[in-house]
């Protein structure tokens, strides 16, 4: 009797969406480094073909985003607290003074570190129904503005999420365009960033 | 009698057409008005127009740090403002609607727009791999795409020339907040942005308005925090002070002036009618101001009540030698010719301040001259209706503190030969190094509070210091759009280091838009192009056509670029097309292409004070000289001369006093010498002109105090400027009472001798 309540309680906690979200917050929550590869496929309603774009990811604590598109042409983006730099084939480390991809990076950073604040803040979260092994959890936006850019989000990963992490986003806008995002972790580290690591930064 | 009627009829006469003249907007209390005149009309319109917009700006600023619950008050803030009535628009929430209808209108000219970014990639010569792979990186980001961009805008040129137009905010706004949000350093903060619906210098309106941000503040959550700037909230301050001046200086002057004069004359008599002299002199004034000027600004009013000092002087010699007379013999004909001429020379002196070209000096000096003419008509045809010499008794302690200050050492040691001239040459080779200030900011007293919550919000918004700007006027929009992309481009090379942007940035002029249709019309038909078509599976074969524009007037000119562009485009001032750019605090330098005017209202306004600070100092000198000559026909050159002489050094002692005492030293130091001269002058013609040197040293001892009275608390004011005045005042009529016996010990001996004796 004890046991199937404690269960049922276990049960309960397990599947919430919040419960999720929490496990991966904690998770994450000590980080300092990851480095993804991704896979983005862009599906636009307008054209038959996919965009399909390869590259890497880095993100680091207190130090900012770097998002290399390598395929099929080369696209540094480098956020950090100084502003946001593209280097491409043309110029390098030219700034963009892009409010709106300052703010793209931002929910980027919060995905990616699972900051259970910042998107409880902006999403309804909720738990979708998946196979055995592997979770799903949905993100709907809560202001009415935000929902005009982007209709939902879905974090997608395996169990247990706490070493495999988030291995894919969908982001689908309010268009009906579908942007999904392969991710493939690399390094996740707590150490502290070595010299290697800081310089990509500067 | 009948003199007195007809007097008295025509001063009602003026008040009440004055009153019928005098609307809501009479009492004015606008700081720009104070402002001098630009010579230019087009800079004094420019400056105008730009004073304006901002006068009409109140920004609200709500921090704290929970995002979500900032937005709620924000909100409610928001609600609180447009329900008040108060201003013709309260913006607090990012307007995308308007954005979009400008997106709208603006697609069909596609072909004629490009970003900044974009122009200046075009002008150093990118190939067309360039652009194509520009627009191919925002495909392969995240950028969402129409159907519309796609078939008709595949390299998304006009939407960067559309994310361009963002960078004319600088603060940095959360694109994703219903609210206008900033997030800076752990702090958030929800920007309302309102624009008053009347002017910011009306007294009520600021009431108003200040009483709305104090409920608003009260409202919010208790760890929020609400702090605002616009001109209405230094003006309702400002007013709020001078109020408070005018009414304190005021009342100070009048209990002074009650005080001394009771226990003078021992009888309420001389008061009561010394009271509504003033009172009828001030009125007068007033009215008479407002059917001149149709208007009158408080500034006149705090120096124009200052000529209660004077005209006090007319009561205090008549009530003087009334009580000296004997009975039966009136006062009058001993006192008028020195009242007269009294009158005529200190209006002498004010006339000359009509000639400044300052319209407030003006509005002072006539103010002034009304107010003493009234004063001199009340003594003489009002006063010896009323006081019969038996009527009138001087207290003997008056008497007596007048000899003792009459026979000062000071007075004696200048009544020396040559003495006189050796402090005057000494006292002039001194004030040589005084260093004047001119410096506008340092006369005007902007609230620290006020001041620092500007700096605050200026911070959070990351808004420039907008002091300077360079503005290009020009009949032709093309010319003018073409003149400030010289100046830009000279900013951009010279000062790579600004973030410089333009109308020109947004607005092409014909040649450029000729010049880019050809430029889309090659890009669309470029090989890296059509690869990037066919790796995408775009159809091409509509793009590059030229677009059919309605060609209904320029349609650079619509409603929404040129809200967006409000800061920036002036519209047309006196028929010219002109453009603004702020320069900020970047070294630029005065001589820059375009034949751009530059603009600082700040340095330019203080100029101008000195300028006027210089002309008035000269009118200053020419009145002096004018009195002096006026004096010589009826005492000699000689005479005449020490007459003005001791006026002047009073007035040297003060303004040297005042300099080393650290306080300003500028146009408004000439108004207090202006002052002590016409009252010192006033003080030495009495003397020499009465033969009984003791009521008349009464009287000047009289005035003289209540004049340091009023004018020691104009000391106390908040406006670093009006302090000044104040002091120097005070300092000199002290000094003049000290040295004004001179003139009399030389001149008057058997008097003085045979009381003393």
């Amino acid at each position: 009797m004890m046991l199937s309540l404690m269960l049922l309680m276990f049960a309960e906690t397990t599947t919430s969406a919040e419960a999720h979200m929490a496990r991966l917050d904690a998770a994450f929550r000590e980080s300092t480094y990851q480095e993804y590869t991704f896979t983005q496929t862009r599906h636009l309603p307008v054209i038959s073909r996919p965009l399909v774009s390869t590259g890497r990811l880095i993100h680091a604590r207190d130090h900012g985003l770097i998002w290399d598109i390598i395929e099929p042409m080369q696209v540094r983006t480098r956020v950090t607290a100084e502003g946001i730099f593209k280097t491409t084939a043309w110029q390098d480390n030219e700034r963009v003074t892009d409010h709106q991809m300052q703010a793209v990076s931002d929910l980027l950073v919060a995905l990616l570190d699972a900051d259970r604040d910042a998107l409880e803040a902006r999403f309804e979260v909720t738990l979708l129904p998946t196979e055995p092994g592997q979770w799903q959890i949905g993100l709907t936006p809560r202001q009415r503005l935000f929902r005009r850019v982007i209709a939902r989000i879905e974090l997608r990963g395996r169990e247990p999420l706490e070493t495999q992490g988030i291995e894919a986003i969908q982001i689908e806008d309010a268009n009906g365009q579908r942007t999904l995002l392969d991710l493939q972790q690399r390094v996740r580290s707590t150490a502290p960033l070595t010299d290697a690591q800081q310089q990509l930064f500067r | 009698m009948s003199r007195a009627a007809v007097w008295l009829v025509l001063l009602i006469t003026i008040v009440v057409l004055a009153l019928w003249r005098a609307g809501p907007e009479t009492l004015q209390t606008s700081i720009l008005k104070l402002l001098p005149q630009y010579q230019s009309r087009t800079a004094q319109a420019v400056t105008a127009r730009v004073s304006e917009q901002l006068s009409e700006q109140l920004v609200v600023l709500i921090s704290g740090s929970d995002p979500a619950r900032i937005e709620q008050d924000a909100a409610r803030v928001a609600v609180m403002l447009r329900d008040s009535g108060l201003f013709a628009a309260v913006q607090d929430q990012p307007d995308h609607e308007r954005f979009a209808q400008l997106a709208r209108q603006l697609w069909p000219h596609r072909h004629a727009l490009l970003s900044a970014a974009d122009q200046q990639a075009l002008e150093a010569g990118r190939p067309m791999g360039y652009f194509v792979d520009q627009g191919r990186a925002l495909w392969y980001g995240g950028s969402a795409v129409s159907e519309q961009q796609l078939r008709q805008d595949p390299l998304l040129l006009f939407t960067r020339y559309l994310q361009s137009l963002a960078q004319l905010t600088e603060a940095r706004l959360d694109p994703l907040s219903s609210q206008l949000l900033i997030h800076q350093g752990g702090q958030v903060h929800a920007l309302i942005l309102a624009r008053l619906e009347g002017s910011a210098w009306l007294p009520e309106l600021q009431q108003q308005i200040e009483t709305l941000l104090q409920q608003a503040a009260d409202q919010l959550a208790a760890d929020h925090r609400l702090r605002s700037f616009g001109a209405v909230r230094y003006a309702a301050h400002a007013y709020e002070r001078a109020r408070w001046e005018v009414s304190t200086v005021g009342l100070g002057s009048l209990i002074g002036i009650m005080l001394l004069f009771i226990w003078s004359f021992r009888s309420p008599g001389p008061l009561v009618a010394s009271v509504l002299s003033i009172v009828l002199a001030l009125t007068t004034a007033a009215a008479v101001s407002v059917l001149v000027f149709g208007q009158i600004h408080i500034f006149t009013l705090v120096f124009g009540a200052t000529i209660v000092g004077i005209s006090i002087d007319y009561c205090l010699h008549f009530l003087a030698s009334t009580a000296a007379a004997s009975p039966g013999r009136p006062a009058l004909r001993h006192i008028l010719p020195a009242l007269t001429i009294s009158l005529l020379s200190t209006s002498v002196v004010y006339l000359g301040f009509v000639w400044t070209g300052f319209a407030v000096l003006a509005q002072i000096s006539l103010f002034s001259i009304v107010g003493l003419v009234v004063a001199w008509l009340n003594v003489v045809l009002l006063f010896p209706l009323w006081f019969k010499p038996a009527d009138v008794h001087l207290s003997p302690t008056v008497m007596r503190a007048a000899r003792r200050v009459h026979d000062n050492p000071l007075a004696r040691l200048l009544a020396r030969p040559g003495v006189m001239w050796v402090l005057l040459a000494v006292l002039l080779v001194a004030a040589m190094q005084i260093a004047p200030n001119d410096d506008v900011r340092a006369m005007q007293n902007l609230s620290d509070s006020l001041r620092s919550e500007q700096a605050d919000i200026a911070e959070v918004m990351a808004l420039p210091e907008a002091t300077r700007a360079a503005v290009i006027l020009d009949q032709d929009l093309d010319a003018a759009l073409e003149r400030e992309k010289a100046l830009l481009d000279h900013l951009r090379q010279a000062h790579p280091e600004g973030h410089w942007l333009g109308v020109s940035d947004f607005l092409p002029t014909q040649s450029q838009q000729q010049a880019r249709a050809a430029f889309f019309a090659a890009l669309y038909r470029s090989p890296p192009f059509l690869a990037f078509a066919q790796e995408l599976g775009l159809p091409v074969a509509d793009l590059g056509k030229p677009i059919d524009e309605d060609s209904e007037g320029d349609w650079r000119l619509s409603e929404p670029l040129l809200a967006l562009l409000e800061s920036r485009w002036l519209g047309r001032i006196e028929g010219l097309h002109a453009l603004l750019l702020p320069l900020g605090e970047a070294a630029v330098s005065d001589r820059l292409p375009g034949q751009a005017l530059i603009l600082d209202q700040a340095r330019d306004t203080s100029a101008l004070f000195a300028q006027y600070r210089e002309r008035s100092m000269r009118l200053l000198a020419a009145a002096t000289l004018v009195i002096a000559l006026m004096l010589a026909l009826r005492h000699g050159l000689i005479r005449a001369l020490r007459l003005v002489t001791l006026p002047i050094i009073a007035g040297l002692v003060s303004l040297l006093s005042v300099w080393a005492m650290g306080l300003n030293v500028s146009l408004f130091s000439v108004l207090a010498l202006l002052l002590i001269l016409g009252m010192g002058l006033d003080y030495v013609i009495f003397l020499i002109e009465s033969s009984d040197g003791q009521t008349v040293m009464s009287a000047v001892l009289l005035s003289s105090i209540t004049t340091m009275l009023s004018f020691g608390l104009l000391a106390l004011s908040e406006v670093p400027v009006i302090r000044s005045f104040g002091a120097s005042v005070a300092i000199g009529i002290a000094v003049i009472v000290l040295v004004a016996p001179a003139i009399s010990q030389r001149f008057d001996t058997p008097a003085v001798s045979g009381e003393d004796s």
